[in-house]
């Protein structure tokens, strides 16, 4: 009896502390919640999670968030790694864009611009099924329509040019945003070189 | 007689997507691993890389399988076994400043990495999970429902 009873003390605390630590992993295992992650340029966003009655905002890489309303997690990198591995791993390559530019007024590509029919095409051959916009886009000289008719233009252009290297696209889509969308906000009549472009994405 | 169900999909299927490819699909299917299908109007597809993904589509991985897709606004998803991400809303008009995505998380992981409709109107990206909205501010995040 004595020695039964001393022995309890001792062991029961490591007990219920093994215990809470089991449910604590057992819970977490089958827990929904979310992680902020730090974004492949190093920056990091925000996102804000709203449950029943309840708002709240994470903003710091690392932070996580139960979704059954208990509140702000810490989950350890082997977690991360156990729960999220094979969603990490099927992460397909990241879309990258390429900007052409072009002379005022027509579809001539600046010098400058031409080494970058040859950093694309190293781009599609590294996807195995790239898909592929085409954006133009003017200056705001010139009126409205004429631009938005000059920006297609652009794209058809960078689109014949690139064409050998848009052999393996699966999906290749043209449009213009003619002078709606520039790059650098001028007044309308303005001949800006930054915005005589065409942006092509490939994913 | 076995034969005859499945020719009926595969013919259904055809002429579903002859009519879909008026639309633009919304994005495509880039990366997969074992067992993971698209169910939409066009029935339910095997995954394989390239196939194109439309409003509405649901995608579904198997306990050994995972799948990644990228959205026509340069979106990167990407889900872990056993789950399932329905694609509940997806406008990318940036000319006319029409934007706007939805998703649904059921069940399973996900990673998700913001493309051009959560930089231009993130009040406009939402993930839903069975008890949660997540609100999306240009991020990088991960999620899991059991």
């Amino acid at each position: 009896m004595m020695e039964h009873r001393e022995r309890r003390p001792t062991h029961a605390p490591q007990r219920v502390l093994a215990a809470i630590a089991l449910t604590l992993l057992a819970g977490c295992a089958q827990r929904s919640y979310v992680v902020l992650l730090e974004e492949a340029d190093g920056t990091t966003g925000q996102v804000i999670v709203t449950q029943t009655g309840t708002t709240a905002v994470l903003n710091e890489a690392g932070q996580g968030l139960a979704l059954d309303g208990n509140g702000a997690l810490t989950v350890p990198a082997a977690r991360l790694e156990r729960d999220f591995g094979a969603a990490l791993a099927a992460q397909p390559a990241l879309p990258l864009r390429f900007v052409f530019n072009f002379e005022p007024g027509g579809t001539s590509l600046t010098r400058e611009s031409k080494p970058r029919i040859a950093e694309l095409a190293r781009a599609m051959r590294a996807r195995p099924v790239p898909d592929v916009s085409i954006v133009g886009h003017t200056d705001r000289a010139g009126d409205d329509r004429t631009n938005e008719q000059l920006g297609l233009e652009r794209a058809r252009t960078v689109e014949a040019l690139l064409a050998d290297a848009l052999k393996p696209a699966v999906a290749i889509t043209v449009a213009s945003h003619g002078e709606r969308n520039p790059l650098v906000p001028t007044a309308d009549g303005v001949a800006e070189a930054r915005n005589r472009r065409v942006e092509v994405t490939v994913r | 007689m076995r034969l005859r169900p499945c020719a009926l999909v595969v013919l259904l299927g055809w002429s579903c997507l002859a009519t879909a490819s008026t639309d633009d699909p919304i994005g495509f299917v880039k990366t997969v691993a074992g067992e993971v299908t698209v169910v939409g109007k066009r029935g339910t597809v095997a995954a394989t890389p390239g196939v194109p993904l439309e409003l509405g589509d649901i995608v579904r991985t198997r306990a050994d399988g995972r799948v990644g897709l990228t959205l026509k606004d340069d979106t990167v998803l990407s889900l872990g076994p056993n789950s399932e991400l329905s694609l509940t809303e997806f406008t990318y008009a940036p000319a006319r400043g029409e934007l706007g995505l939805g998703a649904r998380l059921s069940s399973g992981t996900l990673q998700f990495i913001s493309g051009v409709i959560a930089r231009l109107k993130p009040e406009s990206v939402s993930i839903a999970t069975p008890n949660a909205t997540i609100g999306v501010r240009g991020t990088r995040f991960v999620v899991k429902v059991p």
